[in-house]
């Protein structure tokens, strides 16, 4: 193992990056659709669903004095069940990463290259994101420090469109005429996913436990970007219209107006790639380490190769928007058990341990 | 590793060159669509018409050229792929400034041709959305003697009267929000061709998506500060008082709030306080500017505009159009069963306005008296 630690600023920033998704187009839309009026709030109570979940996190760290998320199940419980497991995860992880940068993609398409075939404007992502993952966690901690500082200059961008926002739009009906709010909230839920694969991350974090709460400050900091956004959204145009537009913000976007430039919508999609790579890099890193976790021998770039082109060929099944939404919907589904499972199932690991122990 | 390297760059390379190959727009091979604008035809369909500038360079010598193109069909996407028949260029509508509607086809409703409004992602939320008085067609092909060409003239036209708030700043962004408001009715400015120019000659009110009716330029000033705050503006006074003969104001600044109290089941009312600031121009009348007869002055004139507002408010109650958004304030105080069962357009109707203006005389202009 390397002898550099990830700084605790960086992780912030790297959780915050790969938590941040192609969801925050979408985002104002799905809490229209499934929450209805005022579904910001939404946003809110899946932010304290996902602390809750940050925390067990930290407390497998804790319990576990800092030792991999691969020895502490290892030592707990037997091998047969583990691989198995690792499997699926080898195999679901990078599927994510795929599906991220393939809505992304399609939303390009949509936007910009409506007559350009979708897999060659995803085979350009693809090959960022491969040559960003094969650097190892170190280097796409720190490269990712500047994709957040362009990234985050959007945030002031957005703040010009307040003269245009009116609190009377927002009403004071909570959670009405929403289809389904549990729903709704597991899709805000599934739009802060990505720290969970900060379990992974367990060795390569600097020696002490204050890393932890910086975990924190990047899911704050997740939160109230797509706090920011949803109010806006809320306030710009009215519920009834978000629940009738594809990209909400993107629109609002749209209506921005530089002295110097018109539409900066396409311009500011086209920079959202920064967070698309960061997300899709590190669901690959983290399929690529469990892969490493079965096979310890093989060489690293092999397997982030293999992981990358047989997401991309299972990829190339689903065509359309609906069809990519509704594979993510499914993936989601089964991160959102890994998120839960796999630090219960170490603390478990730990559990059966400490029994041991006390018994010897 | 050189050998990956170029291996890698050979692999970038093929994969830009692919992507030059179908979505390239080559500028001068392009039309863009400056104005669109749609008239009734026969049956359901509706007639097209497109102002397309051209610029042609030929050696040392630049043409500008206008393409108008007219045609019939069912959908405004139909109609483009018609025209681009017509067309020398490949017609495209990201550089889309105005949409004209004739007012008959807004009054049979436009929701059918919001569609493509919303749909389109090329379409420019900022595009002016603007009813016509007359013919759509006739509009923007004419060619208006002493004027930039009519693509440019209407665009210039209604910026100019948005940035010194003559009107309210509309553009097909509000339209469409407040389309989608149940509280609030939206509206557009109404163009009509006067002589050889055209005006700005009223705003067109609208029921859901119906045209309903419209707001006389004489009232711009008061339906303006009735439906926003404002910081710019100018307007004048007459009356057949001796002491407010005439008043110009300039440098407006104007506050609304709106205060929705329920007298008795079924009956609203709403408190309107609007507070105007603005500095004399032009006093034409028998009063002193000093003290006493300073406040006698902001008085009448305070009186004068709460007049002219209610007059407005019982029009919009007439024409059951509601583009203030006094519905959003009624909704606002409602809870949310009540609201929905409540018929908004009947309460509407019998809502009770009390307007309480107050007028502030900034300053006198360069002449103290």
């Amino acid at each position: 193992m390397s002898k550099e630690k990830l700084h605790r600023f960086q992780i912030a920033m790297l959780l915050f990056n790969t938590q941040c998704g192609v969801a925050i187009f979408i985002l104002p839309r799905l809490t229209a659709i499934h929450l209805g009026t005022n579904g910001w709030l939404g946003v809110a109570l899946a932010y304290l669903v996902v602390s809750l979940n940050i925390m067990l996190i930290t407390l497998v760290y804790r319990m576990g004095r800092g030792a991999s998320i691969f020895r502490i199940l290892g030592d707990g419980l037997p091998r047969f069940l583990l691989v198995p497991l690792y499997l699926v995860l080898a195999m679901v992880l990078p599927m994510i990463g795929c599906i991220v940068i393939k809505e992304y993609v399609v939303i390009y398409q949509i936007l910009m290259f409506p007559q350009t075939s979708e897999m060659v404007l995803k085979l350009f992502v693809d090959l960022v994101v491969f040559l960003m993952v094969t650097k190892g966690i170190y280097n796409m901690s720190k490269a990712n420090l500047f994709f957040v500082a362009i990234l985050l200059t959007m945030v002031p961008a957005s703040l010009t469109l307040i003269s245009n926002f009116d609190f009377v739009r927002l009403t004071p009906f909570i959670f009405k005429e929403g289809k389904d709010v549990v729903q709704g909230i597991f899709r805000m839920y599934a739009a802060f996913l990505g720290y969970e694969l900060f379990i992974f991350l367990f060795p390569y974090a600097e020696n002490n436990k204050k890393w932890l709460k910086y975990l924190h400050l990047g899911n704050a900091l997740t939160g109230s970007v797509y706090l920011l956004v949803t109010v806006l959204c809320y306030g710009f145009f009215n519920y009834n219209e978000l629940t009738d537009l594809a990209f909400p913000l993107l629109d609002m976007f749209g209506y921005l107006k530089f002295p110097f430039i018109e539409r900066v919508q396409n311009f500011l999609y086209s920079a959202f790639l920064l967070s698309i790579v960061t997300t899709a890099s590190m669901y690959y890193w983290s399929g690529q380490i469990v892969v490493a976790e079965i096979f310890p021998r093989l060489p690293g770039k092999g397997v982030v190769f293999i992981l990358m082109a047989g997401s991309i060929l299972v990829a190339m099944i689903p065509k359309t928007l609906p069809e990519v939404e509704k594979w993510f919907g499914v993936l989601l589904y089964f991160e959102s058990g890994v998120a839960f499972g796999l630090p219960l199932l170490a603390l478990l690991s730990l559990l059966i341990q400490k029994g041991r122990k006390s018994h010897a | 590793m050189h050998k990956r390297t170029a291996g890698l760059f050979v692999l970038a390379l093929t994969l830009l060159l692919t992507g030059c190959n179908q979505d390239q727009n080559i500028l001068e091979r392009i039309g863009y669509i400056r104005i669109g604008a749609f008239d009734p035809a026969e049956g359901q369909d509706i007639r097209l018409t497109i102002n397309v500038p051209l610029t042609i360079n030929e050696g040392q010598n630049t043409k500008r050229l206008t393409e108008v193109l007219t045609v019939e069909a069912r959908g405004s996407k139909e109609a483009r792929n018609m025209l681009q028949n017509q067309s020398s260029r490949k017609l495209v509508s990201g550089q889309l400034r105005t949409i004209l509607f004739n007012r008959e086809l807004a009054a049979q409703g436009l929701t059918p041709y919001l569609d493509t409004l919303i749909r389109d992602p090329s379409i420019s939320k900022r595009a002016e959305m603007v009813i016509a008085d007359g013919s759509a067609q006739e509009m923007i092909s004419k060619d208006y003697s002493g004027h930039p060409g009519a693509d440019q003239y209407i665009d210039q036209l209604l910026r100019k009267e948005f940035e010194m708030q003559h009107v309210p700043h509309i553009l097909l962004h509000q339209f469409i929000r407040d389309y989608y408001d149940d509280g609030k009715d939206p509206m557009a400015p109404l163009l009509s061709q006067q002589g050889a120019s055209l005006a700005l000659s009223g705003i067109a009110l609208f029921q859901n998506d119906k045209y309903a009716g419209k707001i006389e330029r004489a009232e711009f000033p008061y339906f303006t500060m009735l439906y926003q705050n404002q910081n710019k503006g100018e307007f004048t006074i007459n009356t057949d008082d001796p002491s407010l003969k005439s008043i110009t104001f300039s440098a407006i600044k104007s506050k609304r709030k709106i205060k929705v109290k329920k007298i008795r089941e079924g009956k609203y009312a709403a408190d309107i306080n609007i507070r105007i600031e603005g500095g004399v121009l032009e006093y034409i009348g028998n009063l002193d500017l000093t003290k006493p007869d300073r406040k006698k002055l902001e008085g009448l004139i305070g009186e004068y505009v709460t007049k002219r507002i209610e007059q407005i408010l019982a029009k919009l109650q007439r024409y059951r159009t509601d583009p203030v958004g006094i519905g959003q304030h009624v909704r606002n105080s409602m809870t949310y069963s009540v609201w929905k069962e409540s018929d908004w357009n009947e309460l509407y109707a019998n809502m009770e306005f009390r307007v309480h203006t107050r007028f502030i005389l900034k300053n006198f202009g360069n002449r103290y008296d």
